[in-house]
């Protein structure tokens, strides 16, 4: 009988679990304050029939993983922009794994959102997902990173990697005067971003005197960063810049130069803007960043898919620019 | 096992006497052909810089890899390490900033918050009988996502001077991680072979059941088993923030899986009741040195994932070997 009893107690346990957890992939639903408090009551389908209003419009969206600071501050974006407009929208976390976006982009398809946003963490493990939408008839908006089947996707809303590293590798030829050693600290390897920017650090690089004497990845993480920095201090060789593809990294390498009393020696260059890498850059400790706009990106691609959403005609690529950031410009990005 | 050894020693058997010394001092020959590979392929590599570089690299893995030890032995497994180190770290952080420092709080809290996570993990798994790696994996995922709640994902910056010196100060020259790392190895190795606490742990690991039929209290050993990894755990995820200088949520990803594999490579027995905290020193420190090589050598990084890979499995495969041998 006890046992019965507690096998019973478990299974709702179970049950209230899974449900729990399905809320929990599936993303917290952000109902708008007027949605909440005004009870409108007609149905999606009638809705849908209708010319859709903006407080009826759902948005699923999954993002990379909201374990990252600068996910964190666009998504944030996207939902002050999302709650101004007064459109519902669900939020996923896609744990910086393709297959998770790719099922929570499946369970949007399945709730019948009326347009998704998709960041995706892989360009090629996130294809499916578009496709799924694409099939669903769902319109598709990919937001600051790519698919490898892109064009399949209705648009695309963000910058473009290449530029960052453009902007980047300018300030490190203008800073070395087109020649001297170079190393190269990239995010994770296969990354949009890293190959990116990689591309464009080498597109300005051609025709100079720059060496790159040394390429590692550090994974975007900071002890990483920090730990590669001591070993090649150690190797010995010449290095007169690090150019790492985003600021913890970057910041990791300002630590080890730090350490062994080599600051001001070796520049650093960085890419987000994220607080501490502006602090260093205002000291000195590196020497530019390059910002990329957060928030234009999260409220344009809202705004992108609210009209997404209304059948509008869209535009293959809404750019929002990269903005390098030098020492005297730090105040401007506070 | 060791009266075997022993008794083949004595036989003077050559060929056993040879098979059994490389079975219990492998994993040390194997750490000195790297050494010196990498030395002769590299001038860089041995140089007292470098090899204090090595020491500091591997210090904080090497202590989560003594508490690994810990736990293995004991029969458990903790995958929550890293989220647990993450969560010890911002925590403590917060108590470490510039303006208005409080280093006490700061360690207490960092070792606090690691043993109530251990703590957690050994009440499911005794009492709760849930297998440890599920419940350390639920824990990992639990204390992760606390870590970025609590600082919504953005990194706790601007520590203190004190705070900043556990990770990168030198007392003598010597980085005071390696120093801490030294402490806790002599502390785990006297607590594990030398006290009656110590032995019980590989008691219950070895066999669970005639440890229990013999009178052991194997929920109680096995709950403070947990929390003594709990609390390294804490230790390392303060000495990683002191180091990275910063309390960062997303810091120490993926460090379960290196402490475990450099307890597996220094002799750790996956399935509990075999291992030292030396072994796991020694493994902490030869992934780091190969992974230090190779950067040195400029090797790109598909290829250090791969060597890694090997490392990891050709030790074991070794390990299992000549363990058949000393049966």
């Amino acid at each position: 009988m006890k046992k019965r009893i507690m096998g019973s107690i478990l299974i709702v346990a179970m049950i209230l679990g899974t449900l729990c957890g399905c809320q929990g992939t599936s993303g917290e639903q952000e109902k708008s304050p007027t949605e909440e408090a005004g009870g409108n009551t007609k149905t999606d389908t009638e809705a849908s029939a209708t010319e859709k209003d903006d407080e009826k419009i759902v948005i699923g969206v999954s993002f990379q993983g909201l374990s990252d600071e600068y996910i964190v501050r666009l998504s944030d974006a996207f939902k002050e922009k999302a709650e101004e407009l007064g459109v519902t929208i669900q939020v996923a976390d896609g744990q910086m794994n393709a297959e998770k976006q790719v099922g929570q982009v499946e369970n949007f398809i399945a709730q019948k959102v009326d347009v998704i946003v998709l960041n995706p963490i892989s360009a090629d493990g996130c294809a499916p997902a578009v496709t799924a939408a694409r099939e669903a008839g769902i319109p598709i908006i990919t937001l600051i990173s790519t698919t490898s089947n892109q064009e399949e996707a209705n648009a695309y809303v963000g910058s473009d990697a290449i530029e960052s590293g453009e902007i980047q590798g300018g300030m490190v030829v203008e800073d070395l005067e087109g020649k001297g050693n170079i190393v190269v600290m990239y995010g994770q390897m296969g990354h949009d971003a890293q190959i990116g920017r990689y591309t464009g650090l080498l597109n300005k690089l051609e025709g100079t005197d720059i060496e790159i004497i040394a390429e590692q990845t550090a994974n975007w993480s900071r002890e990483e960063g920090m730990k590669l920095m001591e070993n090649w201090l150690t190797s010995g060789k010449q290095i007169d810049a690090v150019v790492a593809q985003n600021d913890a990294m970057a910041l990791g390498a300002v630590m080890a130069i730090e350490a062994k009393g080599l600051t001001g020696q070796i520049r650093v260059y960085g890419i987000d803007a994220q607080g501490e890498a502006l602090d260093c850059v205002e000291k000195g400790t590196m020497n530019g960043t390059v910002f990329q706009n957060a928030k234009r990106q999260g409220s344009e691609c809202v705004e992108v898919a609210v009209k997404a959403a209304k059948g509008e005609t869209l535009e293959t690529n809404y750019y929002v620019p990269y903005e390098g950031i030098r020492a005297e410009d730090v105040p401007d990005y506070r | 096992m060791r009266q075997e050894w022993r008794e083949i020693v004595s036989t003077g058997n050559k060929e056993g006497q040879f098979k059994v010394y490389v079975a219990k001092y492998g994993i040390y020959f194997l750490f000195l052909l790297v050494f010196i590979l990498l030395s002769v392929s590299n001038k860089a590599f041995f140089t007292v810089n470098n090899l204090l570089n090595i020491s500091k690299q591997a210090s904080i893995v090497a202590i989560i890899a003594m508490g690994q030890t810990i736990c293995l032995i004991s029969g458990g497994m903790d995958l929550s390490s890293g989220s647990v180190m993450a969560l010890a770290g911002v925590t403590s952080a917060m108590y470490g900033l510039a303006d208005g420092t409080n280093m006490p709080a700061a360690v207490l809290t960092a070792i606090g918050v690691g043993m109530t996570c251990g703590l957690i993990n050994g009440l499911i798994v005794s009492w709760g009988k849930v297998p440890a790696f599920i419940a350390t994996l639920g824990m990992q995922q639990a204390a992760r996502g606390m870590a970025l709640l609590l600082t919504n994902a953005t990194p706790v910056f601007g520590l203190s001077e004190q705070y900043i010196f556990l990770g990168s100060g030198k007392i003598s020259g010597i980085p005071v991680l390696v120093i801490v790392m030294i402490l806790v190895m002599l502390a785990s190795a006297f607590m594990l072979n030398k006290t009656k606490f110590g032995r019980h742990i590989y008691a219950i690991g070895g066999n669970e059941l005639s440890a229990y039929v013999s009178g052991l209290n194997v929920k109680r050993t096995r709950l403070l088993a947990y929390t003594i990894t709990g609390a390294l755990t804490g230790l390392g995820g303060l000495l990683l923030a002191g180091r990275i200088q910063s309390g960062t949520p997303a810091m120490a990803e993926g460090y379960e899986l290196d402490a475990i594999a450099g307890a597996v490579i220094g002799g750790v027995s996956t399935s509990g009741g075999i291992g030292s905290v030396y072994g796991a020193v020694i493994g902490a420190l030869l992934m780091t040195m190969v992974n230090n090589g190779l950067d040195l050598l400029n090797v790109s990084a598909y290829y250090q994932q791969i060597i890694k890979g090997i490392i990891i499995v050709l030790t074991v495969f070794i390990d299992v070997r000549t363990k058949d041998i000393k049966k």
